[in-house]
């Protein structure tokens, strides 16, 4: 391909000569760089803020302390377990376990009704546990009572 | 047929290492040294590759700003002019990419080009004709002719075939040369 026509080199030192861009041109560039640093840092501490947030959330949501033992599940496996036994006996342990079981079911209920947390609803649910193992050792012991 | 670069201007220029050094730790300063060094061959590689100055000034303002972010990552493997040329290339392909109908209408503009005998009689200078071509045809033609990029260079710059860029700046120089064969060309101007 013949360019002997063009001359490039000329064209070249022409444009070098020539080509100068607005004088305030360095300006606006530090005017960007310095609010795409000031978006960074307002995205930077929003991140902080939302990290910080979600963290304390979380620990507020956990039961205060290891849950060791779903006292729900073992409630409720007490309970089945008492229904083996006849609900008629009569004796003051009972009675006051069923009184303490009635409270308890109403706080519970109560609790659930406002959407209470994890660290309330253990605790009363290791009581309803309790009771109910009290219950149960009351009726075993009043089964073999009878039995004899 | 190249150009060749003046050693001691342009992107061949050296940096001292301290400025450097305190360009990467931040400092302003250095970066406005920087810019007065680099600023205006950065801007005339712009101009040429981009033919409209707006567009030239929007690509150094990005061009210095992403070199302010990056600075940290250069190595000194290669002079910093050359890192920078290299940003700026770049940044005009991508420019290029993003700008609608990218090279898809080159040949008709070249063909409108060439049938615009009348207008051609009239031209002023080369640089009327290389800020008509189509934006890609000229990208390939300033960076091979003026900047001495090999077709395998720009093929990788422009993620196509060798044969692209040997097709498209055939092309364009066959058309320039038509339309100057009838009138010689005046002193360069922009």
């Amino acid at each position: 391909m013949s360019t002997d026509q063009l001359n490039f080199s000329e064209l070249a030192r022409g444009l070098e000569a020539g080509a100068e861009a607005a004088p305030d041109l360095w300006p606006r560039i530090l005017v960007a760089h310095t609010q795409r640093r000031r978006r960074r840092l307002r995205v930077r501490v929003a991140s902080v803020l939302l990290a910080g947030m979600t963290g304390t959330a979380v620990l507020f949501m956990l039961p205060p302390s290891a849950p060791g033992t779903d006292w729900q599940a073992r409630a409720q496996a007490l309970e089945i377990e008492l229904r083996a036994y006849p609900t008629d006996m009569v004796d003051a342990n009972a009675r006051e376990a069923r009184s303490g079981l009635q409270r308890i079911d109403s706080a519970l209920q109560a609790a659930y009704d406002r959407g209470a947390r994890a660290n309330e609803l253990v605790p009363l649910w290791k009581e309803r546990s309790e009771l109910l193992s009290t219950l149960l050792a009351v009726r075993q012991q009043s089964a073999a009572i009878t039995r004899i | 047929m190249s150009a060749t670069p003046d050693p001691g201007a342009g992107f061949a220029q050296d940096v001292e290492a301290m400025v450097l050094a305190r360009a990467q730790r931040g400092d302003m300063q250095a970066f406005a040294s920087l810019y007065e060094r680099f600023g205006r061959p950065c801007f005339n590689l712009a101009l040429r590759m981009l033919g409209q100055r707006q567009h030239a000034e929007d690509l150094v303002q990005e061009v210095f700003l992403k070199m302010m972010d990056t600075i940290r990552s250069y190595r000194g493997d290669a002079p910093f002019g050359a890192w920078l040329k290299r940003l700026t290339v770049n940044a005009c392909i991508d420019h290029l990419r993003r700008q609608r109908g990218g090279d898809e209408g080159a040949e008709a503009q070249l063909a409108q080009l060439v049938g615009e005998s009348g207008e051609a009689a009239h031209m002023v200078d080369a640089w009327s004709l290389l800020a008509r071509l189509p934006p890609r045809s000229r990208a390939v033609l300033v960076l091979h002719e003026f900047e001495g990029y090999t077709h395998s260079e720009l093929a990788e710059l422009f993620g196509q075939s060798e044969s692209y860029s040997k097709s498209i700046l055939a092309r364009a120089l066959g058309r320039l040369n038509a339309l100057v064969t009838a009138r010689p060309l005046k002193q360069v101007s922009l």
